[in-house]
């Protein structure tokens, strides 16, 4: 496991909810550790992949009865965790021992989050989700080569619209960036009112500049709402860090306006999006964020950066940072 | 990033073919370890760490506008200097001074793009027949390969092998003995020669003939064979650019005089095939690194020309590929 002192009490996302339906069962990984999720009759349970007996991963095996059952000797764990049922001795009480390693589940914005040890808060706020003035559409996992911190920066990152995202978010003949103020607040970063010039920033095909304001909530979750009179675009960016190497980016889209444009075409935007980001998120070296601003070079344009820089070394993360 | 080799920097290190580095097209490389982006414009030829300063990002993904190279993310400007002559964002502020990468000597020879990574370069290897028109000459490569620099050397130097990896070709089964030769160490390098092999086909004409060799080694990673078969007088240089401690790329080099009714792709043909037999019994060589120290493996008196290489290689300091 790794054993990050912020990100082991942070939660984060392992699966989305409506994808599992009773008797479903998943693997999934987060910091190192596999993961099983699964869903009963009731709720939604995750544990660590393995069954105490012969360390088989229990994601292999299925629900039944509401318990969850080991694909290699059928022992049987009921939701609380707890071994119910050993097939080779059905008259032997389990021993207390055999009791699934369970963690903790909150279900938010249909997502499933999970914290490996004493949760430190709630997960983060996205009102969009319950605001019946907004049409929240997920997106995503996008699967990155790369760790949390160098792919949220990226989220938090609007100058490099004009040429990952030519055409799309930017244009590279409007590339010059106004200046803008980022601050470290009590719960994260916020740089408000970033103007930026884009091509088509609400479908209509006329360019506009158009109002960024973005927040870094947890090290590895971050938001952004994007204004154009009283349109509003939000979007939420929820990093699980899966290992040393890899990422998981899990997405909420959220908008105030049109309504009719059908959630599988804004998805397809995004996706193309993100399929821009991601040859470079992966090719940045060092992989891991430097926090010493020496390290690499910053301009006026990066104070989003910076702020967020700060802040992660400030809080002590140590994954993904170097 | 492994430590720089003190030695091997200072050479010149085949990286690319020119055809595949046409003018605004940069690509990927890979030289002692580092990253490297190759780029060309007005015919001239850049190899850069492959590293945009600002936010780590590859220029290698990035594109060439007006004889310069741009960093993909935020399109920061480098112009052929590696200096940063434009930041988008901020288009009328100079950029800093720290705002440009790390530029190495970089050119053409061959057909092939070489680059050094030191401010002193050695002088690039010679291949005097390229250029005479009395000879054929040819390149090959890159011939990618699983293993270090100076164990593809050392098996280009390597007698004993040719009887088995290249039976019917460059020597016979049960005809394997290798006769007395002479190695020296000279200031220049490891030489090798009176080597007298009867082989099936020395050079791709299907003749076979007494094979007289003479071997060069020039740099750790540069070697020369002189090849005298009947008429024909066949010669190679063999270049190994250290991609990482145990991969490589092989470049080669030849030229015939001689053995005219041999048609080239004949030659073509015959020189992969060879290289090809030799490729997974380097591959599979352990320890991927060189030992230095001749207690390590065993050697006898056919060896002699590696044991020198060894030596030589022990002597001048090189690390990179060698244990």
């Amino acid at each position: 496991m790794i054993d990050d002192p912020v990100l082991t009490r942070d939660w984060h996302v392992v699966a989305r909810a409506s994808e599992l339906a009773p008797g479903d069962v998943r693997a999934s990984r987060l910091l190192g550790v596999d993961l099983v999720v699964w869903r009963g009759d009731g709720g939604i349970q995750v544990w660590d992949d393995l069954c105490v007996h012969r360390g088989a991963k229990v994601s292999g095996g299925k629900v039944k009865d509401g318990c969850l059952q080991c694909p290699y000797h059928g022992w049987t764990y009921a939701a609380s965790g707890e071994c119910v049922r050993i097939p080779a001795h059905p008259d032997q009480k389990p021993p207390p021992r055999a009791h699934a390693n369970t963690h903790p589940v909150r279900i938010a914005y249909d997502l499933v989050w999970t914290c490996l040890g004493e949760p430190s808060g709630e997960p983060p706020p996205f009102p969009e989700w319950a605001d019946p003035a907004y049409r929240s559409i997920p997106c995503g996992p996008y699967a990155f080569k790369a760790l949390g911190p160098r792919v949220i920066e990226n989220f938090l990152d609007a100058g490099h619209f004009p040429f990952v995202h030519a055409g799309f978010l930017g244009d590279p003949a409007h590339a010059e960036m106004d200046d803008y103020e980022a601050e470290t607040t009590a719960t994260g970063v916020i740089a408000r009112d970033i103007p930026i010039w884009q091509p088509d920033p609400d479908g209509t095909g006329r360019p506009a500049k158009v109002l960024y304001t973005y927040e870094a909530l947890r090290p590895l979750t971050a938001r952004f709402t994007k204004a154009q009179g009283e349109q509003r675009f939000s979007m939420i960016d929820i990093v699980t860090p899966v290992d040393e190497g890899h990422s998981l980016a899990w997405a909420i889209m959220a908008m105030n306006y049109a309504h009719d444009v059908p959630a599988q075409k804004i998805v397809a935007f995004q996706d193309e999006v993100t399929a821009q980001d991601l040859p470079i998120v992966e090719s940045q070296r060092p992989e891991m964020l430097p926090l010493d601003l020496q390290a690499e070079l910053h301009l006026r344009s990066d104070r989003t950066a910076i702020a967020y820089r700060k802040w992660l070394r400030q809080l002590g993360l140590k994954y993904g940072t170097a | 990033m492994a430590k720089p080799d003190p030695v091997l920097i200072h050479d010149w290190h085949p990286l690319a073919r020119v055809q595949d580095i046409p003018e605004g097209r940069p690509a990927a490389a890979r030289l002692l370890g580092e990253d490297l982006v190759l780029w060309s414009s007005g015919g001239r030829f850049h190899a850069w760490r492959d590293l945009c300063v600002h936010r780590g990002s590859r220029l290698s993904i990035g594109k060439v506008t007006d004889g310069c190279l741009q960093c993909p993310y935020h399109g920061w400007t480098y112009d052929e200097a590696g200096v940063c002559v434009k930041i988008p964002a901020h288009p009328d502020q100079k950029p800093p001074a720290r705002a440009r990468t790390t530029v190495y000597h970089c050119r053409e020879a061959y057909g092939w793009v070489w680059a050094c990574m030191s401010e002193t370069p050695n002088a690039l290897p010679e291949f005097p027949e390229w250029g005479d028109p009395g000879v054929r000459t040819f390149a090959m490569g890159p011939y990618a390969l699983e293993a270090g620099g100076p164990r593809i050397i050392e098996n280009f130097l390597d007698l004993a092998h040719l009887s088995v990896v290249h039976e019917g070709i460059l020597g016979v089964e049960g005809k394997g003995e290798i006769g007395r030769y002479t190695v020296e160490t000279r200031p220049d390098g490891v030489y090798a020669s009176d080597i007298v092999v009867w082989q099936p086909d020395p050079d791709g004409s299907g003749l076979p003939a007494e094979a007289h060799y003479t071997y060069r080694v020039i740099r750790p990673l540069t070697a020369y064979l002189n090849k005298r078969a009947g008429k024909s007088v066949f010669t190679m240089m063999i270049v190994a650019t250290p991609v990482d401690e145990a991969r490589s790329h092989a470049w080669i080099l030849f030229s015939m005089k001689g053995a005219d009714a041999t048609p080239s792709q004949q030659l073509v043909d015959w020189t992969d095939r060879v290289f090809l037999q030799d490729k997974p019994v380097v591959q599979s060589q352990r320890p991927e690194l060189l030992p230095l120290d001749l207690q390590a493996e065993l050697h006898l008196n056919c060896d002699r020309t590696s044991i020198a290489y060894r030596q030589w290689l022990n002597e001048l300091g090189v690390g990179f590929g060698t244990s």
